[in-house]
């Protein structure tokens, strides 16, 4: 040190220092996030400017790929659903999982440590395994939930669920809904025990029953938890993929499609992996976009 | 406007008993100061008094009515936190209307109330901003004016001023009693310092131990402690404690001290006591004077300490039985090692039972 800086050391000396040597710790990572994740990014990228023939590039197409997306009515189809998805899934796990966490805040230490374990239980199985067993739920001749309906005299309401296009995909969204709520539940409660419960002492001597305190003090203060969560719920609806493909594989016809399973089909059955790429490519472009967002947003709430 | 009473009031959580039986009753207007030292239960009662916690024992009682079981948003209680709990996401305005928007008062009515609240407290031009943006004291005047503004039956402070610097504090203080001098609402006050207890209330209650050890005015208190705590904990600097017992010498009765000085009684003071009953002797900083004269005889300690505090000063001495503090009111020349020839007052001081720790002047009347 007192070899490098004789006197006293300037600051931009220092920073040039500091940097270079934070430079040199992180190299070995950079090393290989460029290999391993820049590299093949824009490998895919370039690939997608090409036509391909059974796997072997055949012309330099410019963005001729891109422009098959206006006319190719899957991926737009599929689009849809993952905005479907995206939706059906801000209303229902956050909510269940924000009202789930308000009431069990309340409860004692040992009852909240147990509950909440059993409403992560669903998200530390594997999404193939839950797609395996929301399949055996779903089954139409011995599936529990029809069966259930016909023990309650509903099974009028029965049927084939995930093979019918009408039910389809709102009963992949329940499986979907089933893996993502506990975590949830788990973000928000702690994010309510962090708040001062004397805000709700207050709020209940002000006169607010457990509605309104819900309503007027957890719902505002959790704000930047709810952000987050959309974020992260948003950008999970755009990438998940192995729960329609162990149950429907986008079926019946193309009524569970989704951008995934439009892109593994395209690639590993057709074959055409110059619009496979083109695919993927937006698909990286929208993920990318709504992280772009998520960061702005959090790091000004 | 509201009475308030606690009849045997008890509180454990699990197995362990804060409140043992606590009575007390608060006339309509008045205000009422709760001390004692941390974990005595004064945070409890007023929160069982809020409906924050239940009682396992005993009754509470508003305007006569036992409120054991009622939710506290039915109390129409208002309290003011040690933290100020003010809403984080709303405004100061916002915060101070709360309670109207829950109850649906008309937008008019609340805003007049919201706007009469901020001028009394010197709030007006802060009505926009967040808690976050105000300082400590502008804060704790939003909690205050969240509870003008509902215009509650009776309002509890819970140490409202402890987070606020020294001078701070004082003007608060003046603030808070002026505005009781205004309002004539019944309030329950908790704090730990002596001076507030002392300036602002109408009545105190000492608290100890889950027990309420005597409830009386802050001159009550001074003069007629009903017990070495209580002697103890009112008075600032504290009360000297001499141990010893009482003696008679040529049919005076008189204390003699373990260290070997004997001090100077009256029958008052001794009550019912008996020769030879092992007492305490007490006496307050401020009721004890230099005599001009050092004859060997006297009551003589010795200097160790002085401390100057421009209108009086206090000596901290020693004498053969343990230390004691003189407050001299002036500025004398008192060096370390100095012996400080004493008079007591006579009149002024208190004998308590070595045993129960009882005021023996107040023992006879029971
Ligand atoms: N929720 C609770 N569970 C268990 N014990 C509690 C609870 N709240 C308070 N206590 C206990 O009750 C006793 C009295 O507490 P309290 O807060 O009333 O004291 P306090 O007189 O207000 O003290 P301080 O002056 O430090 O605020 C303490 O021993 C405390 O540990
Ligand atoms: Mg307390």
């Amino acid at each position: 040190m007192v070899a490098v800086f004789p006197c006293h050391p300037q600051p931009w000396d220092m920073f040039m220092y500091n940097s270079r040597q934070a430079l040199l710790f992180v190299l070995p990572a950079l090393l290989l996030y460029v290999a391993f994740v820049a590299v093949p990014i824009l490998q895919v990228a370039a690939y997608s400017l090409f036509s391909w023939d059974n796997g072997s590039i055949k012309a330099f197409s410019g963005l001729g790929n891109y422009q098959r997306l206006t006319s190719d009515g899957v991926f737009w189809t599929a689009l849809g659903h993952n905005a479907i998805w995206a939706v059906l899934t801000l209303c229902f796990p956050l909510m269940i999982g924000l009202v789930l966490a308000s009431i069990l805040a309340e409860r004692s230490p040992r009852t909240i440590r147990l509950m909440s374990a059993l409403y992560f239980l669903p998200r530390t199985i594997p999404l193939v395994v839950a797609g395996i067993i929301w399949g055996w739920i779903y089954n139409p001749i011995f599936g529990l939930l029809n069966y259930v309906l016909d023990l309650i005299g509903l099974g009028s309401l029965g049927g084939a669920w995930l093979a019918e296009s009408g039910s389809a995909l709102l009963s992949l969204n329940a499986a979907g809904a089933w893996t993502f709520y506990g975590f949830c539940v788990l973000i928000y409660l702690s994010a309510i025990q962090s708040i001062d419960p004397s805000l709700y002492e207050a709020a209940s001597l002000d006169g607010a029953g457990w509605g309104q305190r819900f309503r007027f003090i957890t719902v505002p203060l959790l704000k930047s938890t709810t952000l987050f969560l959309g974020l992260y719920a948003a950008i999970e609806a755009m990438r998940f993929f192995d729960l329609v493909w162990v149950t429907t594989q986008g079926g019946p016809g193309y009524d569970t499609e989704v951008l995934t399973t439009h892109i593994y089909k395209t690639f590993f059955l057709v074959g055409d992996f110059g619009y496979a790429a083109a695919l993927s490519v937006v698909l990286l472009a929208i993920v990318l976009t709504i992280g772009g967002l998520s960061y702005r947003i959090l790091s000004q709430s | 406007m509201a009475t308030v009473s606690f009849e045997g009031t008890r509180k454990a959580f699990g197995a362990h008993e804060v409140l043992k039986g606590v009575s007390l009753d608060v006339a309509d207007g008045e205000f009422v100061i709760l001390v004692g030292p941390s974990g005595c239960g004064k945070s409890t009662l007023l929160r069982m008094l809020a409906g924050l916690e239940q009682a396992t024992g005993g009754d509470i009682r508003i305007d006569g009515k036992s409120v054991i079981g009622i939710a506290p948003k039915e109390r129409d209680i208002a309290m003011v936190f040690q933290t100020y709990a003010l809403y984080p996401h709303m405004t100061v305005a916002e915060n101070m209307g709360f309670s109207l928007r829950l109850a649906k008062a008309p937008k008019a009515e609340a805003d007049q109330r919201i706007s009469a609240a901020a001028t009394l407290l010197n709030l007006d031009t802060l009505l926009d901003r967040y808690p976050k943006q105000l300082s400590g004291g502008q804060r704790q005047r939003v909690a205050m004016g969240r509870a003008i503004v509902r215009d509650p039956k009776v309002f509890l402070f819970d140490e409202p001023l402890s987070n606020l610097d020294a001078k701070l504090r004082v003007q608060m203080r003046a603030e808070i009693k002026a505005l009781h001098q205004r309002l004539r609402t019944t309030s329950i006050y908790v704090t730990h310092d002596q001076v507030e207890a002392m300036t602002m209330a109408d009545r105190i209650v000492v608290m100890n131990g889950g027990i309420i050890e005597q409830v009386g005015t802050p001159l009550d208190l001074y003069d007629s402690p009903a017990n070495l705590f209580v002697a103890g904990f009112i008075g600032s600097p504290s009360m000297n404690f001499f141990d010893g017992k009482l003696e008679r010498q040529d049919a005076i009765v008189m204390f003699r001290a373990n260290g070997g000085f004997a001090l100077p009684i009256t029958v008052e003071a001794a009550g019912s006591a008996r020769e030879g009953q092992a007492v305490v002797y007490g006496v307050r900083p401020e009721h004890i004077d230099f005599t001009g004269s050092d004859s060997s005889g006297d009551f003589a300690p010795v200097v160790s300490v002085v401390e100057p505090m421009g209108s009086e000063t206090l000596i901290l001495a020693d004498h053969p039985g343990g230390k004691m503090t003189v407050s001299y009111r002036g500025r004398g020349v008192f060096n370390p090692g100095d012996r400080l020839p004493l008079t007591i007052d006579a009149s002024r001081i208190h004998l308590f039972d070595r045993a129960s720790g009882r005021n023996l002047r107040y023992s006879g009347q029971h």
